[in-house]
């Protein structure tokens, strides 16, 4: 996939769209009001942000280099 | 109006309603594997008669799912529904884009008339939204090139909402008024259902109202739609935006391939509540097998697949079928000059609105359907 020298920006808005996509599901699972479904999406959406934390320290620490 | 003890049709559906749900299934698994054999037989020769008899298998088979789908819609009537506050001036609106595209094609214009007050039904939107499109797609049907349809809005004399679709085509003769709702019926050979009618009659009643269809003074039909106002008690949809997520899915089969599980599974949900037919795949073996057999009429894929590259699943997927509307989502610019880019119906940029990603496919998926409903297929010039 990239390039392994340098800062994979892209990566970090593959896991910022998951932040999206998670929490347009909590918005639909609260207009159902399945609680059980929102809570898995917010579990999903709070990993997804780790991700992209992860991804944007280790871009940033490539510019930094 | 509305106040027959039992229509044919409701004895009919009642007593279809039984096994329907199995039948439907198993009927559906033989429709998928004569669609994916004339496919295969479709990407397997250059000889325009057998493409052209493999087309018509397609064609055919896309139809009779199409009645499948319809047919489950219309039995829906015994799980519970969601009702929530509907705006029948939005709706209206909303209905009005949908059937405008369809007269495009011959030149009927639709238009929108508030003659009422603004009034709020308790409803489930989507199927209300259905309603209407149906009506207006039935009255474009019946109308001669160039004429006008209206879709209008008015009070009831009884204090409730009105929706009104008139054409100014031939009219339906008076021995047909009742049997028009008859599911199944359908003057328009191959290329109705005869369910269109029939599901929006279930639908309405199932919403407290009643659906008529009268001769216009002056020639022509008058569809009307009457729904009782909401009470103080139904809830509005929560958040604006899910609205827009929800409506017609136009019974559209969308193949969502995308290796990140989290995102998989969100767009499977968010597409589903949209109305679409949602099938997954993570990667790029499974979309093509996926693809093969179910025939999606949209693909939305994930320019990074893990191990694959996304470009060279999507041209295998367009080597299978030159003509499906491909949505890429992508984290990246998609590498210029590659040359299934050029054959990419669009691009959304990571972090993809949900709203967005859902009226792409909504707005592909309506011109896939135009161009299958044709006689012809456009076909690709060789190169
Ligand atoms: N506005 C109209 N003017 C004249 N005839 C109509 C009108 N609406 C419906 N009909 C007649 O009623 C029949 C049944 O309509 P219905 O919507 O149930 O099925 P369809 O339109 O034939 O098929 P589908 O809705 O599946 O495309 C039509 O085939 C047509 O003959
Ligand atoms: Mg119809």
């Amino acid at each position: 996939m990239g390039d392994p020298e340098k800062p994979d920006f892209h990566a970090v808005r593959g896991a910022l769209n998951g932040v999206v996509l998670q929490l347009e599901v909590i918005r639909l699972a609260l207009d159902k009001g399945d609680d059980a479904m929102a809570r898995r999406a917010l579990a999903a959406a709070r990993d997804a942000a780790k991700t992209a934390a992860e991804r944007l320290d280790a871009a940033a620490a490539k510019v930094g280099e | 109006m509305g106040d027959a003890p039992e229509r044919p049709s409701t004895r009919v559906l009642a007593s279809l309603g039984q096994r329907a749900g199995e039948v439907a299934h198993d009927f559906d698994n033989s429709l998928t594997a004569i669609a994916a054999h004339a496919t295969l037989i479709r990407g397997a020769t250059d000889d325009p008669e057998v493409l052209e008899h493999a087309r018509a298998i397609l064609r055919a088979a896309r139809t009779a799912s199409q009645v499948v789908e319809r047919v489950r819609a219309m039995l829906r009537g015994g799980e519970k529904h969601e009702r929530v506050q509907v705006d029948v001036e939005a709706l209206a609106d909303e209905a009005r884009v949908a059937v405008a595209a369809r007269g495009d094609k011959r030149g009927v214009t639709v238009v929108r008339r508030r003659e009422g007050h603004a009034a709020t039904v308790a409803g489930d939107p989507a199927e209300l939204l259905q309603v209407v499109v149906n009506l207006g797609n039935n009255a474009v049907d019946a109308s001669p090139d160039g004429a006008e349809v209206a879709i209008v809005t008015a009070d009831t004399l009884d204090g409730g909402a009105a929706i009104v679709v008139e054409d100014r085509g031939a009219g339906v003769p008076d021995e047909l008024r009742e049997r028009v709702f008859e599911p199944f019926f359908t003057t328009k050979g191959s290329h109705g259902t005869g369910l269109g009618l029939a599901l929006c009659r279930a639908i309405v009643e199932r919403h407290g109202g009643a659906l008529a269809l009268d001769p216009r003074r002056g020639g022509g039909t008058v569809a009307r739609v009457a729904l009782p106002l909401a009470g103080d008690d139904v809830p509005a949809p929560r958040h604006a935006t899910s609205v827009a997520i929800r409506g017609v899915g136009l019974d559209a089969r969308v193949l969502v391939v995308d290796d990140d599980d989290g995102t998989r599974e969100a767009l499977r949900v968010l597409l589903e509540a949209a109305g679409f037919d949602v099938t997954i795949a993570a990667d790029g073996t499974s979309a093509v097998t996926s693809f093969a057999t179910r025939r999606p009429d949209v693909v939305v894929s994930d320019l990074e697949l893990g191990e694959d590259d996304g470009g060279a699943v999507i041209s295998q997927l367009l080597a299978i079928d030159r003509a499906v509307p491909v949505v890429l989502a992508s984290g990246k610019d998609a590498p210029v000059g590659a040359p299934w880019v050029a054959r990419v119906s669009a691009i959304l940029r990571k972090p993809v609105s949900p709203v967005e990603l859902v009226a792409t496919i909504r707005r592909l998926a309506a011109q896939r359907r135009g161009a299958m409903a044709g006689a012809d297929t456009p076909r690709r010039e060789s190169p």
